[in-house]
Formats: C-alpha cells, sequence, structure tokens
C-alpha cells in the first residue's frame, strides 16, 4: 500500500508543471554550484601547490646568509583545500589559507578571501550546500504542505480512509513519494559529486573524503527526512492548504533565516571577545617581558654553568642559546594568548551547536563544513601545525647558530649557513584529521538532529493518526 | 461608500486580524534586536578606537621618556633599533598609532562591511603590504552568518511579514463566501483592495520605521550630525519603498484574482527569486566577471620581489644582517648606516616591483564596483543593501576611500620618517608626526545616490500597483 501510495503521489508531482519549474532551478543552481566550486577547489589547489613549490625553492635557493637573516625572512605554508569544499566552503573564505612562519612570531593565518569580494557576498554564495540547506526544505515545504490538507479540501481523503488504508501507510507513503520526487534533483547530485571527488582526491586522501562525503549525505538525508516529515504534520493537522502552506513557510524562515544570525550573536553576547587591538596588545606586554627576561636568565645560566666571567668567553655563539631561550619563552605566551581567544570562539560555536535545539540547520552547518574540512577547529588544527613546523625550523637554525658560529679576529662571533641547512629544514606538510575526528566535536549536535527527526516522525505519526477526513 | 467609511470597515476589519498584529510584533522584536547588535558592534568599534588612540599616545609617551632617560645618561648602550632617538628604532618600538574610521552616525543599523574590512589600522612605513592584519579578530562562524541588524530584518523578514500580512487579502473574502457581500456595500473591488493594502502597509512599514526611530533615539541618535537627521530620511523612505515594493506586488498578485495557496507560492517564489536566488547568483557571475586577484599568486609574486630586491641590496645586505646587525662584525655604527640604506633600498625596491600587482587589486576592485553601480537595479534587496550600507557608512566604496586615507597617511608618515632613519641627529620630532584624517564625501553626495535608488523603487512600486488597479478594472464575476 506504501509503494501505491507513494507511486500516485511521485505520479502527481511529476505532472504538477510548478514542481517540474522549481526542481529544474534547483538542480541547474546545484549544477551552477557544483561546478564553480570544482573550478574554485581546482584552482585553489594548485594555487597552494605551485605557491608552495615556489616558497620551497625560494627557501632553498636564498644563498649564504646568517641563518637568523633566513629565520626572519621565514617561509609561508598554504593550505590546499579537500575536495570536499567543492560543495561547502565554510569558513575558508573567512580564514584565508595561509600563514608566515617567521622569527619570534607566531602568526595568524593572513589574507581572507572575503576581504576582496563585494558586498553581494553577504547573501551568500550559491554552494552546493546553501542549496541544500536552505533552497531544498523550502521545495519540500512545496511539494508536502498540501499533501493531506488538499486530499481534505477535494474530498479524496474521506475515500482513502473508507478504503480502510492504514494512517501509517498513508503518511509513509506520502513521505516516500515527497522522497521520491526530490530523487530526481539529489541523485545525480550524489552520483556526480561521488564520481568527481574520487576523482580528484589524492590516493592517500580516498577513503577518508569517500567516508566524509558519505557521511555528508547521511547527514543532509536526515535534514530533509526533517521537513519532509514536519511538512506531512502541518498538512494533517491543519484543514486549509493555505493556512498548512503558511506555518510551515514560518517554520521554514525561522529555522533557515532567523535563528543561525540570532543564535550567532546569542553566542556573541554569552562569550564575548575583546577588540583585536587589546588582544594584540596584551600579547606585546606579555611577550616584552618574558623575552627580555629570558635573554637575561640565559646568559646567568651558561655563564655559570660554563664558568666564565662573560659570554663572549663562551666556547659557542651565545647569541643561538639566548634566541632560542627568547623562541621557547615565547611559545607558553602565544599559546596562552590564543588558547584564551579560541576558547571563547569554541565556546561561541558551542553554543550555536546547541542552537540545534532551535533549528536543526545550526548542526547541519557545522557538522558540513566539518565534513569539508573548514571548520574552525581544522582551521586551528592547521594553525598548530604550522607552529610546530615553524618551532622545528627555528630550533634547528638557532642550533646551527650555536654549534657553528665562528670567531672572527675581534672576537666577534658570526654564522653563515647555505643550501646543506637550508635542506636539512623540514618542509611543511599538513596532515589532515581524519573524518571521526573532524566530527567529534560535533557529537551534540548531530544528536539533536537526530532528536528533531524522531519528534518529526512522532508529530507526523501522531497528527496522522488523529486525522479527520472531512 | 466614502473612502473614509471604507477605512473606518477596513480597520474594523484590521483590529481583529490576528496574523496582522502577530507580523508586526515579530518585525518591531526583530527591528529592536537588530538594532540592539548594531548599537553593540557600534559600542564595540568606539572602544576599540578609543584604546588604539591611548596606546598610540602612550607610546609616544614613553619614547619621549625613554630619550630622556638616555640623554640624561650618555653612558647607557641601548640597540639603534629600540633606542626611540633614532628613525627606525622609533617606527620599530615605540610607533603604534592607528589610522581608525569612526561609525557614521547611522552605523547601528547596518553593520555592512564593517564587521570584515579594517577599520583601525596601524601605520607602518614597511612596503605594502606589511604583514599586520588588521582586520578585527572575529569568530569565522559569525562572519559566514552575517549580522542580525536592521538591514537584515529589512531585506530577508520585512518582505515575508508583508506578504503574510497581505498574500490573500481578495483570495480569502472569496474563499470564505464574503466577497459577495462586501461588494453589495456598494464598494469598487479595486477601491477595496487598494484601501485595505495601503492601511496594512501603513501598518507594517510605519511600525517597521517607528521602532528604529524610537530605537535610535533612544540610543542617543543625534540629528544634529553631520547629514545624519538627512541620512535617517532617506534610510526610512528606503524602508518604505522596500517594504512598499512587496506589498504592491502583493496587490498585483491579489488582483490576479488566484486561489490563497496559488497567491502564497507565487510571492514566495518571487520573494526567493528576488532576496535569495538573484543576489547569489550574481554574486557569482561578478567573482567570474571580475575576480579579486588570487592572494596566494599575489604573495608568491611579493616574495619574489622581496628575493630579487634583496639580492639587488648588494654586498651591504649579503655582510649586514636584516633586523639584527649587531650580529654582524665590524664597527657598529657604520654597520647601523649600511643596514638603514639598504633597508630603505631594498623597500622601495620591493614597492616598485609590487606596484603593478597593487594596481591590479586596485582596479579590479574598482570594476566590481563599478558593476554594482548597475547590478543593484536587478533586485529590489540589492539595491535596498546597497543604499542602506551606503547610509550607514559601512559599504565598500567609504572603505576603500579610508584605505586610501590610510595609504596616503602612511605615505606622509614614511616622507617625515625617512630622513631620519639615516641621520646621525637624534630624531625628536615625537610632536610632529603627521596626524591622520579622513574626510568623508559631502552628506548631500551620498544623499543625491540615495535618491536615486528610492525612486528606482518608488517607480517599481507605482508600476505593480498600477497593473493591479488595471487588472482589477474588471468585473468580479463569480
Amino acid at each position: 500500500m506504501i509503494q501505491v501510495i507513494a507511486a500516485k503521489e511521485f505520479l502527481e508531482l511529476r505532472r504538477d508543471r510548478r514542481f517540474v519549474v522549481a526542481a529544474l532551478i534547483l538542480s541547474l543552481a546545484l549544477l551552477v554550484g557544483g561546478a564553480f566550486g570544482a573550478a574554485n577547489f581546482l584552482d585553489l589547489r594548485r594555487q597552494a601547490e605551485a605557491a608552495g613549490h615556489n616558497e620551497r625553492q625560494r627557501w632553498l635557493d636564498q644563498g649564504d646568509k646568517h641563518p637568523h637573516g633566513a629565520a626572519h625572512y621565514g617561509v609561508f605554508a598554504f593550505k590546499s583545500p579537500r575536495p570536499l569544499a567543492m560543495i561547502d566552503t565554510g569558513l575558508q573564505p573567512y580564514v584565508g589559507s595561509l600563514v608566515w612562519l617567521e622569527a619570534h612570531k607566531q602568526n595568524e593565518m593572513l589574507y581572507r578571501p572575503a576581504e576582496d569580494a563585494t558586498a553581494l557576498q553577504r547573501f551568500g554564495d550559491l554552494t552546493p550546500a546553501i542549496v541544500a540547506q536552505t533552497l531544498i526544505p523550502l521545495l519540500i515545504v512545496f511539494l508536502a504542505y498540501g499533501s493531506f490538507s488538499r486530499e481534505r479540501e477535494l474530498g479524496t481523503l474521506a475515500q482513502l480512509t473508507s478504503l480502510g488504508v492504514r494512517s501509517s501507510d498513508l503518511l509513509l507513503g506520502k513521505a516516500a513519494g515527497a522522497a521520491g520526487a526530490l530523487s530526481p534533483i539529489l541523485l545525480p547530485a550524489f552520483v556526480f559529486s561521488l564520481a568527481v571527488i574520487a576523482a580528484v582526491t589524492p590516493s592517500a586522501l580516498l577513503w577518508d573524503e569517500l567516508a566524509r562525503f558519505l557521511i555528508l549525505a547521511l547527514i543532509y538525508s536526515a535534514y530533509f527526512a526533517i521537513f519532509i516529515f514536519v511538512a506531512l504534520a502541518v498538512s494533517a493537522w491543519r484543514r486549509s492548504s493555505a493556512a498548512a502552506l503558511a506555518i510551515l513557510l514560518v517554520f521554514w524562515a525561522l529555522t533557515t533565516l532567523v535563528a543561525p544570525r540570532v543564535l550567532s550573536d546569542w553566542a556573541r553576547a554569552a562569550y564575548p571577545t575583546d577588540p583585536a587591538i587589546e588582544l594584540k596588545q596584551a600579547l606585546e606586554s606579555s611577550l616584552a617581558a618574558v623575552e627580555a627576561r629570558s635573554r637575561e636568565d640565559a646568559r646567568k645560566d651558561l655563564v655559570e654553568k660554563y664558568g666564565v666571567a662573560k659570554v663572549e668567553d663562551l666556547p659557542f655563539a651565545f647569541e643561538g642559546a639566548a634566541l632560542q631561550a627568547e623562541e621557547e619563552s615565547a611559545y607558553g605566551v602565544f599559546e596562552r594568548h590564543y588558547a584564551e581567544f579560541f576558547d571563547v570562539l569554541r565556546w561561541q560555536n558551542l553554543f550555536y551547536q546547541f542552537g540545534a535545539l532551535l533549528s536543526p540547520l545550526t548542526a547541519v552547518q557545522l557538522s558540513s563544513m566539518a565534513l569539508a574540512g573548514n571548520d574552525l577547529e581544522q582551521h586551528r588544527d592547521f594553525v598548530l601545525q604550522a607552529e610546530a613546523n615553524r618551532r622545528v625550523i627555528h630550533t634547528m637554525i638557532n642550533d646551527y647558530i650555536l654549534k657553528h658560529g665562528v670567531r672572527d679576529a675581534d672576537g666577534q662571533w658570526g654564522a653563515s649557513a647555505g643550501r646543506e641547512l637550508w635542506q636539512e629544514i623540514p618542509p611543511f606538510d599538513y596532515r589532515p584529521n581524519a573524518w571521526s575526528a573532524a566530527l567529534a566535536e560535533y557529537g551534540a549536535g548531530l544528536g539533536l538532529l537526530g532528536l528533531w527527526l524522531l519528534c518529526a516522525l512522532a508529530a507526523a505519526f501522531r497528527a496522522a493518526a488523529s486525522i479527520k477526513a472531512v | 461608500m466614502t473612502i473614509l467609511d471604507l477605512g473606518a470597515l477596513e480597520w474594523r476589519r484590521i483590529r481583529r486580524d490576528a496574523v496582522l498584529w502577530a507580523a508586526l510584533l515579530f518585525g518591531v522584536l526583530a527591528l529592536g534586536f537588530g538594532l540592539s547588535n548594531g548599537l553593540a558592534w557600534r559600542k564595540f568599534q568606539e572602544r576599540a578606537i578609543e584604546r588604539a588612540g591611548s596606546i598610540g599616545a602612550a607610546r609616544i609617551a614613553e619614547a619621549k621618556t625613554k630619550a630622556a632617560e638616555l640623554n640624561a645618561n650618555p653612558a647607557e648602550e641601548v640597540d639603534f633599533w629600540i633606542d626611540p632617538r633614532s628613525g627606525i628604532g622609533f617606527e620599530g618600538a615605540y610607533l603604534r598609532l592607528h589610522d581608525c574610521l569612526a561609525p557614521a552616525p547611522l552605523a547601528a543599523l547596518a553593520v555592512g562591511q564593517s564587521d570584515l574590512l579594517p577599520y583601525c589600522v596601524r601605520v607602518a612605513v614597511g612596503p605594502w603590504p606589511a604583514f599586520l592584519p588588521s582586520y578585527e579578530w572575529e569568530n569565522p562562524l559569525r562572519l559566514l552568518l552575517g549580522r542580525f541588524d536592521c538591514a537584515y530584518v529589512i531585506i530577508y523578514l520585512l518582505p515575508l511579514l508583508a506578504l503574510l500580512a497581505s498574500f490573500n487579502l481578495l483570495s480569502r473574502e472569496r474563499e470564505q463566501g464574503t466577497l459577495p457581500l462586501l461588494l453589495s456595500c456598494p464598494v469598487p473591488l479595486r477601491l477595496w483592495l487598494g484601501v485595505g493594502s495601503l492601511l496594512r502597509a501603513a501598518i507594517i512599514l510605519g511600525g517597521a520605521a517607528a521602532a528604529v526611530v524610537v530605537g535610535l533615539f533612544l540610543a542617543g541618535f543625534d540629528p544634529g550630525a553631520s547629514g545624519a537627521a538627512l541620512h535617517l530620511g532617506l534610510w526610512l523612505a528606503l524602508v518604505v519603498a522596500y517594504g512598499g515594493f512587496w506589498f504592491a506586488l502583493a496587490f498585483l498578485v491579489n488582483a490576479c484574482r488566484l486561489r490563497s495557496e496559488t497567491n502564497a507560492l507565487i510571492l514566495v517564489s518571487a520573494w526567493l527569486a528576488l532576496v535569495i536566488i538573484v543576489p547569489a547568483g550574481l554574486n557569482l557571475a561578478l567573482k567570474q566577471l571580475y575576480p579579486a586577484p588570487s592572494r596566494v599568486e599575489f604573495l608568491d609574486s611579493l616574495r619574489r620581489a622581496t628575493a630579487e630586491s634583496e639580492q639587488r641590496g648588494g654586498a651591504l645586505l649579503q655582510k649586514y644582517l636584516q633586523d639584527h646587525p649587531d650580529l654582524a662584525p665590524g664597527d657598529k655604527a657604520e654597520n647601523q648606516n649600511g643596514f638603514v640604506t639598504t633597508l630603505l633600498a631594498v623597500n622601495a625596491e620591493t614597492s616598485r616591483l609590487l606596484e603593478p600587482e597593487k594596481q591590479r587589486f586596485r582596479e579590479q576592485n574598482e570594476r566590481q564596483l563599478a558593476a554594482i553601480e548597475w547590478l543593484r537595479f536587478a533586485s529590489p534587496a540589492l539595491l535596498f543593501q546597497h543604499e542602506a550600507n551606503a547610509l550607514s557608512g559601512n559599504d565598500q566604496a567609504r572603505r576603500l576611500r579610508y584605505l586610501d586615507s590610510v595609504e596616503g597617511h602612511r605615505n606622509a608618515v614614511k616622507s617625515f620618517l625617512d630622513p631620519h632613519f639615516a641621520s646621525d641627529e637624534h630624531f625628536d620630532g615625537y610632536d610632529d608626526i603627521p596626524a591622520f584624517a579622513y574626510q568623508d564625501i559631502p552628506a548631500t553626495k551620498l544623499a543625491r545616490h540615495a535618491a536615486v535608488g528610492l525612486l528606482q523603487l518608488a517607480a517599481l512600486d507605482i508600476a505593480l500597483c498600477a497593473a493591479g488597479w488595471v487588472l482589477l478594472s474588471r468585473p468580479e464575476l463569480d
């Protein structure tokens, strides 16, 4: 019976020209968004790879110089996007994709692409993720608002119930019909995306990327199912199609337009950050305090340890030890200041995640950008891995100054390094998290998404069970 | 029945229209929340600007104190790159001036691009661009989602409230069977629908405008500030014209005499097209037509330019270190001068090599802005956003003018400090550093620009109403 009802619903929808037009528009939006997403991904990946290669070459070709000069020249680390960024660019336009690894400083990422975009960007990018998060739920509302109410208005609901059709069969049949109507839009998009992702993902990441893609598909399926069952519940509950449509449009607007921004602003009010200028000033003050002390502490320690009167009498270049002491003293300061700031952002995001109590979209947004490798946690992971590489670079350089410093005729220490040292220093190689680690932060949101699905199912079954045919 | 009688009749019906009052309440609450968010952001910026000013002044005071200490005690040795009496030492260790852009009087109404683009830039005299990110440290998730400000409420939610309040004015009467009774009053159909739509529009749009005005004045809005009253008047007129567009569209769709359900579908589809799909599609198209130059490729060029100019820096740069010339052997004073001269030469050469890149960014920015000047007419939502951001002082054009001023100031400070970099004489011009001054464009010029958008919206409103009026001239047959 469910199959029969589903087939009838599907046939009706297929004959509805409004649905066909809407489905074509959405398919086009998915296709255009996906095509531009793919082109953008390939371009960004090519740029990151080329710039990374050129940067390494410049590092190797910088010639002979004082190693600390090379430390200041530094290197840039470039983040290459994951293939799923074709579907969801997430935070990438707002965090940038490169970081400068220079002496003395742990830098934040530079050049956020959104800064070069126009105000039109604030209307949103037409990515497949945006289409799936906001437009397909609206299509579902259009598809399903009249499922029961229109049958009632036409008088066919009484006929159906007089045949002894169980309300649960009726509900599941209509749900299957609506889902079936979406399949001509979603199935080709799914298959096409799967093929493209499989084709462009490097073999080392392939299984992880495919796992991410399949989980992403599951999450979006659950999200669409919520809208289908909520729409059917309201359609069964209200007597008039117009009223059902109005209620569902309000629900859609509240969950997709109002809730995300309101929750984000509440999160900011609950967990405020200070202006960047104050944060930077506090960081600079802390650094100045520890760096001055660290040099003096290193001087005292070494003079005492080697039993000499002054650092110039040490059997090695004191500058190497002093620079390393400065670097190490700054590690804790950077960690503390950045951690304090990012902890506040984490609390904001956790607040936003629990906003899934009000709107399932928040859970979908966060897990979608996480699976695409473009969430705050993976941004931090990249920055921290880059910082680990920076520390290796500068430890090796300072160690070189210390061990290879030479004294000139005036007794002054100097040092010069060349390609041999530059080659020894390892290039930055970002190791992205596996999908399980990427999703680990979003368990609560996904749990709430599951709860929404259960509640939507319960509401739909209850509304269908208590439906009145006239 | 006179128009006044008709108005009185409609008012009695409106008083019992729960959906309309719920929509009004929701709209006013949303605008109140949006305004509070905008005000909080404005206060945050003012706090940062004040802090920037105090940091800059405090560091200059520290430089003066340290210089006095050093002058009083000539035996004290200090490295030149932290010596406030050397140009380079003062610039590197003490110059912490910031060029800040104060929020405009209506800044709280539309956050616009202000959360994304810099509003306080540190003065640095190195080659463009110094790697000093000057943007606000903000949660990128919030940047992605955007703020719930008044402009957002007006652009996205006000149309939905307008449609909710008016999508079935005529169809509901017909579906309930009360239309013949109503028309038997007697009253012409189009006059009745026109008065009903106008009253509902007046309530929703009047409520929205009143909420904005009351909220602003409660928050201490100063109408006497330059251009503030004029800009607020235009902002409100845009709200009315933009909201009026949606009421006019609903009037036209009602005039087509379709079912309520069909009206709703048509109107929501129009909203979807004009507020979501067209702007997002144009954004995509603009990115393809005038793509911003790649920052990654730009950085690649910058590094290449730096490497090239450093190599051309010659023997001095090979001999002396970039940041720590004290590490190099030999006479310190000679090293310092050589280092500074080379640094200036390298910076100048790097700037010269980067000039074409800089031009490329600027030209593309200008092309994008010029394209938007035309594209804004493609959707009322775009038009409203463009004008609302401009009147609120948070549009991209104002940011670009501000960044031009920042660059002008940077050049002035550089011209002022450069002679002191390689000079043997002590630097003591702490009070003579050129000051930053940003000059906004005249309020009337901005108002004229907004008036064009306003006229366009008003013309659309009139055209839609006229079309509906013509359609309603047919007699009601059923």
